[in-house]
């Protein structure tokens, strides 16, 4: 079959299968959150690194604009020196959970992705999650791996492609702003200069 | 000797909601708090070794915990592997009045064995083994919200996730709100028990039809409507809400009230009370109303024949008190 079809075809056929409940369990925590002003984490390595930054961008200007209790959601891969300086001065598998001992509260809200689901750095930093009394989401693809067993939510994109798993994990975030975005903003201005980009 | 001392708990609005049959659907909320009426469970070293005593409205004695009664003492002991031990169990309230006892025996005895055997589990830890021994491994068709209310202990928001995650958001008030809304509520013995999972199997099976699930979700609705009354405080709204939610409930289940409940409710109304509810599953228990302090002398006229049952709010939820920690 063709490459570029069997890739839309394996893509919507996983998006599919998402189990619904999961990610109506994912939006009450993003609800929890802002009504509690808890923190919001988030990490990965490579692609799921993107798609931690790229969401913790949605929820601090777009799902957060114009409200007056905003989201608190820190992307932990995005200070490239504490990162690199833990790697360096310790282990690779440090990297999360030596910044999450910064600014871990009991009650915050951590979410670990991991294509694989076993990534050592995103278990390690969900465990503490875990004994801290935080809330976990873990975000996986191909059998789930260790970190879904680390979770109180699951998203699972069942499907063995990297990149199938990446959209889908990106798609959920989406759906989350969405819902947050219907439940929080009465107006619908992104901004005045957003605004006059899209018409 | 380890003593375990557990809270009841009485919910204002949202019960129901915390059933898998509805929070799978659509998220489920209850508003409650914990109150100073306890179960205390005790425990001690038994002096045959090989056997197990335990004490509740009967004794049992028994050389293997898988041969006791009690389901949910036969569970937890045979899940502990303890022997030689003697356990008893004491409640400032009986059984199937609604206040949640069976999950604070649950909540405590978990409490008790688990620092029997050297270990400090977290609240939430507690509620959530709670709610699997007896919803998951006994299938006791209940919620989820008793567990939580008194192992957390307070005024709480409890959340109940589509995935079966329990979230609890603590509901502050000032403290001069606290007291009054607390001095509000009275509270009346109708001493007609009940148990809990009668009703409850009809409310489970009920709950799948439409109307009853429309229904309940807009009791849920009702949760986030009367916490940011309270927050704003307008503890008025206490009754206007509980009153609402006592109309919702009765179309839940046939059983939930009787017409002794009905007619005592209406009589409160007149007298005072600007709204209630059966506490529990309903059929016969406690009645909470709402009442501001002028009329509650009346009130307790109008209801001699019902015998008063004076509580108040606690904070602190399944707690250890001998050792003290």
């Amino acid at each position: 079959m063709d490459l570029t079809q069997n890739y839309l075809d394996t893509l919507k056929a996983t998006l599919d299968q998402l189990d619904h409940k999961q990610i109506d369990s994912m939006i009450e925590l993003f609800g929890y959150a802002q009504r509690e002003q808890k923190q919001i984490f988030t990490f990965g390595n490579g692609g799921s690194g993107a798609t931690a930054s790229h969401a913790a961008g949605d929820f601090i200007k777009g799902a957060s604009f114009g409200l007056e209790k905003r989201f608190r959601m820190i992307c932990l891969n995005d200070n490239l020196p504490s990162m690199m300086a833990i790697a360096n001065d310790t282990d690779w598998s440090q990297i999360f959970i030596e910044s999450l001992k910064n600014y871990l509260n009991p009650g915050d809200v951590v979410i670990g992705i991991s294509g694989s689901g076993n990534s050592e750095n995103v278990i390690k930093a969900l465990q503490y999650a875990q004994n801290n009394q935080a809330k976990t989401i873990a975000m996986c693809g191909f059998k789930g791996g260790k970190i879904a067993a680390l979770a109180d939510v699951v998203i699972h994109a069942k499907v063995n492609d990297m990149e199938v798993v990446e959209d889908v994990h990106m798609a959920v975030f989406n759906v989350v702003k969405k819902h947050m975005m219907a439940r929080l903003h009465s107006e619908k201005s992104m901004g005045s200069t957003y605004d006059a980009r899209i018409q | 000797m380890i003593i375990s001392r557990t809270p009841f708990r009485i919910s204002f609005v949202g019960g129901g909601s915390d059933m898998a049959a509805f929070y799978e659907r659509h998220p489920g909320a209850v508003l409650s708090t914990s109150i100073n009426q306890y179960m205390y469970i005790s425990s001690h070293k038994y002096f045959e070794p090989d056997k197990i005593r335990v004490k509740y409205s009967e004794t049992e004695t028994v050389s293997a915990a898988a041969d006791l009664k009690h389901p949910i003492l036969r569970v937890l002991l045979q899940r502990f592997n303890l022997n030689g031990i003697e356990i008893s169990s004491i409640a400032d309230v009986p059984a199937g009045t609604g206040m949640g006892s069976s999950s604070a025996f649950t909540v405590g005895l978990l409490h008790n064995l688990h620092a029997e055997t050297g270990k400090i589990p977290s609240k939430q830890e507690l509620a959530e083994q709670a709610c699997q021994v007896e919803i998951e491994e006994l299938g006791e068709p209940i919620g989820k919200q008793d567990q939580f209310g008194a192992a957390m202990g307070g005024l709480n928001i409890f959340r109940f996730l589509p995935n079966g995650t329990v979230l609890t958001e603590p509901l502050t008030l000032n403290p001069e709100l606290q007291q009054e809304l607390d001095s509000n509520l009275l509270m009346f013995y109708t001493g007609n028990q009940r148990k809990a999972s009668s009703i409850l199997a009809e409310q489970k099976k009920n709950v799948t039809q439409e109307e009853r699930f429309q229904s309940l979700k807009e009791m849920t609705a009702l949760v986030d409507v009367l916490a940011n009354h309270l927050r704003d405080g307008n503890i008025d709204a206490m009754g206007t809400l509980l009153h609402q939610n006592w109309e919702m409930k009765k179309s839940l289940a046939g059983g939930i009230s009787n017409p002794l409940v009905d007619q005592a409710y209406e009589l409160a109304l007149k007298n005072g009370a600007t709204g209630g509810k059966l506490l529990g599953a309903g059929g016969g228990g406690f009645l909470l109303f709402y009442c501001p302090k002028p009329a509650q002398s009346k009130l307790r006229q109008a209801l001699s024949n019902l015998r008063t049952f004076d509580f108040g709010f606690e904070k602190e939820g399944t707690t250890l008190i001998y050792p003290a920690h």
